[in-house]
C-alpha cells in the first residue's frame, strides 16, 4: 500500500507541477498572481477535443497545435488585459481580481460551448495498469512522470544557463534596474505568458488523457498548482516542482488517516502553513510577502 | 403591484447588500482583501440555522450569528496579520475553503451535504413573520440598522484610523496606533454584519447545504464592492441592485436554462473587468484599490 | 457623470424587472385559488404545470431524458383534447441538481410563472431546496426521483413516486450480506444529499445483520482522482465495496479501479441506471440496486419512437407515471391545489409503467420493490443468483 500510495503521490504531484511550472515562469516575471492560468489549460484541453474528436485531425498536429493555441491564449490575454492595466500602475492585487474575472469568463464560455457534462478524449486505450511490486501504473501516468522530470531539467537549465532565462530573472528581480540595462522588461514580460502558457497547453493535453476534459478542470487544480509554487518557491522554477511533488505526496499519505473528503482542505492547509511561517518556499528568497 | 418574484430579488438584493457594505469594511476602509468573506456568511447561517432548529429563541440565535463570524474573523484577522497584498488575499481564500471543508465534512454538527432544511421564519418576541412579504420589510429593517452602524463607524474618527491602516500604515505606526489591533477589529466587525446576512438568507430560503457558501461566489459579493466603489456605502447598496437585478433579466428572455448559469457568470466577469480597466474607482469610490 | 450613471444603471435595472415582473403577472393565468370551476363559463385557458430537473450538471443525460418523459405524457393528454377543453402546458426549468439553482428555478415557477402543480425534482437537494416555498403557496409537489429519507416529513404537498432510500439502502445491505455472503464491506460514498443519506441507511443495516464495516471513506463529487481512496480500500480487507456516486465521479472512480487491479464486488444504488456509467469502462460485473418496474414494452418503444432514443433511461418512467397521475388528478377535481393535493392521498394501486403507486398519510410510495441488476459488457440486465 506504502508503494501504491507513493506512486498515486508523485503521479498528483507530476500533475500538479505541470501548473505550477508554468504558473511560476509567468509569476516570478511579472509578480501578481494569474489565476487565469487554469483557463488556459483548460482552454487547450477543449481545442484538442475540439480539433481531434470534433474535427478528426491526427495528434501529431493537433497536440503541437494545441500548445501554440495555449501559448497564443496567453499572450492574448496579457497583451488585452494585464498590460492596459500595468501601464496605469495598478497594484498586483487588481491584477489578480482581474485574472480571477478572466478565469471566470473563460471557464463558463467553455461550459456554454461545450456543455458541463465530462468529455473523454480516446486517444489512448485505458486498461489495468502495469503491476510493479504490488502496485499499479499505467501507460499514460508514466509518460507523465518522464515528461515532467525532463521539464523539471529544462527548466533548470533554462534558468540558470540560458541567457533569456537569466534575462527574466533579472526583470523578476528588478523590473526597473533591468530597464537600464537595455532590456525590454515589457518583451520578456511577454515571452513568459507564452512559456509559461504553452506549458500550461502541455499540462491541458496531459490532464486530458489521464482525467478527462471539464469546464472546471484547470481551475480546480489552480489552487494546487498555486499551492505547489507557494511551497517550492514562487521564486524559483525548478522549486514549483519540487513543491508540486511535496503537496502530492503530502495529500496522499496524509488521506491515509484523514478522512478522505477533507483531501482538498489540505492544500490549502499547507497554503495557510507557508504563507504564514514560510511565505518564501523551500528555495525562495524572501520577496515581500510580509510587512 | 409588486408580484411575489419581485420581493424575492428584493430580499437577495437586500441580503448581498448586507454583505458587500460588511466586505467593503474589511476591503474598502482597512485593506484587508478577504476574498473569503462568503465563510463568514456561511458561519452566520448555519449558526442561526442550527440554533433555532434547537429551540433557541429566533433574537438570540441572530445575535450569536453575527458573533460567531466575528469570532471566525478574529481568528482569520490573527492568522493574516502578517501578510499583505496577493499573499493575504490567497490565505483568506484558503481559508474560505478550509471553513466550506469543514461544512461538508463535519456531518454530525451540519449534516453535511444533506443540509439543513425546514428551517423557520423568524418570530420575534410572539410576532410571527410569514410570508415573503413581510420577510422583506423585516430584512430590510435590520440593514437599514446595519448600514446605519457601518455609517457611523467609518464616519467617526475611528474610522479614519482604519483608513490609515489602509493608506499609510507606516505613518500610522510611528503616531503609535496599534494596526495589528485595528486589522483585527476591522475584520470581526466585518464578519459580523456577514453573519448576520447569513442569518437572514437561512431563515428565508428555509433550507442551507454547503453549496451554497462555495467560493465562487464571493466573485459577486466582490464585483458588488469593486462595481460600487471602495470605500462607499452608497456605492455598495447601488451596485448591489445592479448587479442582482440584471442578471436576471436573462430569465425573461428565452435562452436554454443551460446557458443562464453560465451566461450569469461571464456577465459578472466582463463588469467586473471592465470596471477594473476603465473606472477601477468604481461609480461611488473615492480611492483606487491600492 | 459616471455616479449619475451608476444610479441611472440602477434605476433602469429596477425599472425592467418591474416590468419584466408585471407583465409576466399580467398575462393570462388559471384560476390558481380556491375558485371552483364553474361550467357555465367555459375556461380554455392552458392549464400550467411546472416542472424540474437538471437539464444540467453531473446527472444532466437522465434529466433531459425525464423531461422528455413528462413531454410524452403532456403530449398524450393534449392529443386526447386536453384536460375538460384546455391543454396543459408545461413550464421546464433547470434544478442542476443543486439546492441553490434549484431554489431559484422553484421559486421562478410558483412565484413568476404561477403554475398549478409541479412535476419535480429529480435530486433529492432541488425538491428540498423548494419544500417551504411549495407548501406556502399551496403548491403540490410530485417528486420523480427523489430518494433522501428527509423528504418523507417534508410536508403534505410533497409527494413522491418512487421510494425513500431507507428501504434501498436496506435492500443493498441485505443483498450484499445475505445473498452475496460478503461479510466484510467497505463503504466508499460521495459527499453530497443523496449519496450520504444512503451510505448511511446501508452501513446501519449492514451492521445490524452482523457484517463488518471495514472501512468508510468519503470523496467529493468534483474530485476526479480516486486513487487513493481505491488503493485504501484495496488495503483493507473488504470483499465488495459499496459505492454510491453521481455519475462522473462514477465514470472516474471505475476507470482508475481497473489501473489500479482492484477487482472485489462492486454494489451500488440505482444511479448506476445512468447510460453514462452504464457504457463506461470497468463496469464489467457491477450490480446495482433498481427499484422494480414492470416490462413495459409497449411504453419503451413508444418512447424510443417519440425521441429517437435507443434506451429509457432511469427515472423517466417516474416522471412519466407523474406528470400522468398529476393531470388524472387534475381532470378529476379541476385546479384548485388544496383540492389536488387532498385527492392525491387518495390514489391507490394505480397502474403506472413504473409499478403499481399509491401514496402513504406522508406522500411516499407505500410500498417498495427492488431488484438487483448488474452490468454486463456495458448493458445492463437482471441480476441472476448464476
Amino acid at each position: 500500500m506504502f508503494l501504491q500510495l507513493l506512486i498515486n503521490g508523485l503521479i498528483a504531484g507530476s500533475i500538479y507541477a505541470l501548473i505550477s511550472s508554468g504558473f511560476s515562469i509567468i509569476y516570478t516575471t511579472n509578480k501578481f498572481v494569474h489565476f487565469a492560468h487554469g483557463s488556459t489549460a483548460t482552454v487547450a484541453a477543449y481545442f484538442l477535443y475540439w480539433t481531434f474528436s470534433g474535427l478528426g485531425i491526427p495528434i501529431y498536429i493537433t497536440f503541437p497545435l494545441t500548445i501554440f493555441v495555449a501559448a497564443l491564449f496567453g499572450f492574448l490575454i496579457h497583451l488585452v488585459i494585464y498590460l492596459p492595466l500595468k501601464k496605469r500602475k495598478t497594484s498586483s492585487v487588481i491584477l489578480l481580481i482581474a485574472s480571477i474575472g478572466i478565469m471566470i469568463f473563460c471557464d463558463n464560455l467553455m461550459q456554454l460551448l461545450f456543455g458541463a457534462n465530462v468529455k473523454i478524449l480516446s486517444i489512448f486505450p485505458h486498461g489495468r495498469g502495469i503491476e510493479f511490486l504490488g502496485a499499479y501504473i499505467t501507460p499514460i501516468q508514466i509518460a507523465i512522470l518522464i515528461i515532467v522530470l525532463i521539464l523539471f531539467v529544462g527548466l533548470w537549465t533554462f534558468s540558470k544557463y540560458s541567457r533569456l532565462g537569466k534575462i527574466m530573472r533579472a526583470v523578476a528581480d528588478n523590473p526597473e534596474l533591468a530597464k537600464t540595462t537595455g532590456i525590454n522588461s515589457v518583451r520578456i514580460q511577454h515571452w513568459s505568458f507564452v512559456i509559461g502558457s504553452a506549458i500550461a497547453g502541455l499540462a491541458g493535453i496531459l490532464i486530458a488523457l489521464e482525467h478527462n476534459i471539464e469546464p472546471s478542470m484547470g481551475t480546480h487544480l489552480m489552487i494546487q498548482g498555486f499551492t505547489a509554487a507557494v511551497i517550492g518557491g514562487v521564486t524559483s522554477l525548478p522549486g514549483s516542482i519540487v513543491g508540486a511533488y511535496v503537496l502530492g505526496l503530502v495529500e496522499n499519505f496524509g488521506i491515509w488517516w484523514l478522512p478522505s473528503g477533507y483531501k482538498s482542505a489540505i492544500a490549502f492547509v499547507l497554503l495557510l502553513a507557508f504563507l504564514l511561517v514560510r511565505p518564501q518556499g523551500i528555495f525562495g528568497i524572501n520577496k515581500g510577502a510580509r510587512e | 403591484m409588486l408580484s411575489a418574484y419581485l420581493i424575492h430579488i428584493a430580499i437577495i438584493i437586500v441580503i448581498y447588500a448586507i454583505l458587500a457594505v460588511s466586505l467593503n469594511v474589511a476591503v474598502g476602509y482597512t485593506g484587508l482583501l478577504n476574498l473569503g468573506h462568503i465563510a463568514f456568511f456561511g458561519i452566520g447561517a448555519y449558526a442561526s440555522a442550527i440554533l433555532t432548529k434547537n429551540d433557541v429563541p429566533y433574537t438570540l440565535a441572530l445575535c450569536a450569528s453575527g458573533i460567531m463570524a466575528s469570532l471566525f474573523g478574529w481568528l482569520l484577522a490573527k492568522i493574516t496579520a502578517k501578510l499583505k497584498g496577493d499573499y493575504l488575499a490567497l490565505a483568506t481564500l484558503g481559508f474560505g475553503f478550509v471553513v466550506y471543508a469543514v461544512m461538508l465534512n463535519w456531518t454530525k454538527l451540519t449534516r453535511g451535504p444533506l443540509g439543513i432544511p425546514g428551517i423557520q421564519k423568524p418570530n420575534i418576541f410572539g410576532w410571527q413573520i410569514t410570508g415573503a412579504g413581510s420577510y422583506l420589510i423585516f430584512a430590510s429593517v435590520i440593514a437599514l440598522f446595519i448600514v446605519l452602524i457601518i455609517y457611523r463607524i467609518v464616519h467617526s474618527r475611528y474610522g479614519k484610523l482604519l483608513e490609515a491602516v489602509r493608506d499609510d500604515a507606516i505613518g500610522a505606526q510611528a503616531l503609535g496606533k496599534n494596526i495589528y489591533h485595528l486589522k483585527v477589529q476591522s475584520m470581526m466587525i466585518s464578519a459580523f454584519f456577514a453573519g448576520i446576512a447569513g442569518s437572514l438568507y437561512a431563515h428565508y430560503i428555509s433550507y442551507i447545504d454547503p453549496s451554497t457558501f462555495f467560493l465562487s461566489d464571493i466573485i459577486i459579493i466582490f464585483t458588488i464592492v469593486i462595481v460600487g466603489g471602495l470605500a462607499s456605502l452608497r456605492g455598495s447598496i447601488i451596485a448591489a441592485i445592479i448587479i442582482i437585478a440584471l442578471p436576471e433579466l436573462l430569465r425573461f428572455i428565452d435562452i436554454p436554462s443551460s446557458m443562464i448559469g453560465p451566461m450569469r457568470q461571464m456577465i459578472y466577469a466582463v463588469i467586473l473587468i471592465l470596471i477594473l480597466m476603465f473606472r477601477p474607482r468604481g461609480i461611488f469610490g473615492r480611492i483606487d484599490l491600492d | 457623470m459616471p455616479k449619475k450613471l451608476g444610479i441611472m444603471i440602477a434605476g433602469l435595472a429596477l425599472f425592467l424587472l418591474i416590468g419584466g415582473g408585471c407583465s409576466r403577472t399580467d398575462a393570462p393565468t388559471t384560476n390558481t385559488s380556491g375558485a371552483t370551476e364553474t361550467p357555465a363559463v367555459k375556461d380554455t385557458s392552458p392549464i400550467k404545470l411546472g416542472w424540474l430537473g437538471p437539464l444540467t450538471g453531473d446527472v444532466s443525460s437522465v434529466g433531459t431524458a425525464n423531461r422528455e418523459g413528462t413531454e410524452l405524457a403532456v403530449k398524450e393528454i393534449n392529443d386526447a383534447g386536453g384536460i375538460n377543453g384546455r391543454k396543459v402546458e408545461v413550464v421546464y426549468e433547470d434544478g442542476a441538481c443543486d439546492s441553490k439553482t434549484a431554489s431559484n428555478a422553484g421559486n421562478k415557477l410558483i412565484n413568476v410563472e404561477k403554475v398549478t402543480a409541479i412535476v419535480g425534482g429529480l435530486c433529492s437537494g432541488e425538491t428540498l431546496a423548494n419544500t417551504t416555498v411549495a407548501e406556502e403557496n399551496k403548491v403540490v409537489m410530485v417528486a420523480y426521483g427523489s430518494t433522501a429519507p428527509s423528504l418523507t416529513t417534508a410536508g403534505d404537498y410533497i409527494f413522491r413516486v418512487v421510494p425513500s432510500d431507507s428501504y434501498q439502502g436496506k435492500y443493498a445491505a441485505n443483498f450484499v450480506y445475505s445473498t452475496l455472503g460478503k461479510k466484510k464491506v467497505a463503504v466508499l460514498y460521495a459527499k453530497t444529499d443523496y449519496t450520504e443519506g444512503i451510505a448511511q441507511v446501508f452501513i446501519d443495516e449492514y451492521k445490524k445483520l452482523g457484517g463488518e464495516v471495514v472501512l468508510t471513506d468519503t470523496f467529493l463529487q468534483t474530485d476526479r482522482d480516486l486513487k487513493t481512496q481505491l488503493t485504501k480500500v484495496k488495503n483493507s480487507e473488504a470483499e465488495a465495496l459499496y459505492f454510491p456516486t453521481y455519475t462522473e465521479a462514477a465514470v472516474v472512480g471505475f476507470k482508475q479501479m481497473k489501473e489500479l487491479g482492484l477487482s472485489i464486488s462492486i454494489i451500488g444504488p440505482e444511479g448506476y441506471a445512468d447510460p453514462k456509467i452504464v457504457a463506461a469502462e470497468g463496469t464489467h460485473d457491477t450490480m446495482y440496486t433498481a427499484p422494480v418496474s414492470p416490462e413495459n414494452e409497449s411504453f419503451n418503444n413508444k418512447f424510443m419512437a417519440a425521441t429517437k432514443r435507443t434506451d429509457v433511461p432511469i427515472y423517466t418512467t417516474h416522471a412519466y407515471d407523474a406528470t400522468k397521475i398529476l393531470l388524472e388528478t387534475i381532470k378529476k377535481v379541476g385546479t384548485d391545489k388544496e383540492m389536488i393535493k387532498n385527492e392525491l392521498y387518495n390514489v391507490k394501486n394505480y397502474q403506472g409503467v413504473s409499478g403499481e403507486i399509491t401514496f402513504d398519510k406522508n406522500g411516499d410510495l407505500a410500498t417498495a420493490n427492488y431488484e438487483i441488476m448488474v452490468i454486463k459488457n456495458n448493458k445492463s440486465e437482471k441480476y441472476s443468483a448464476q
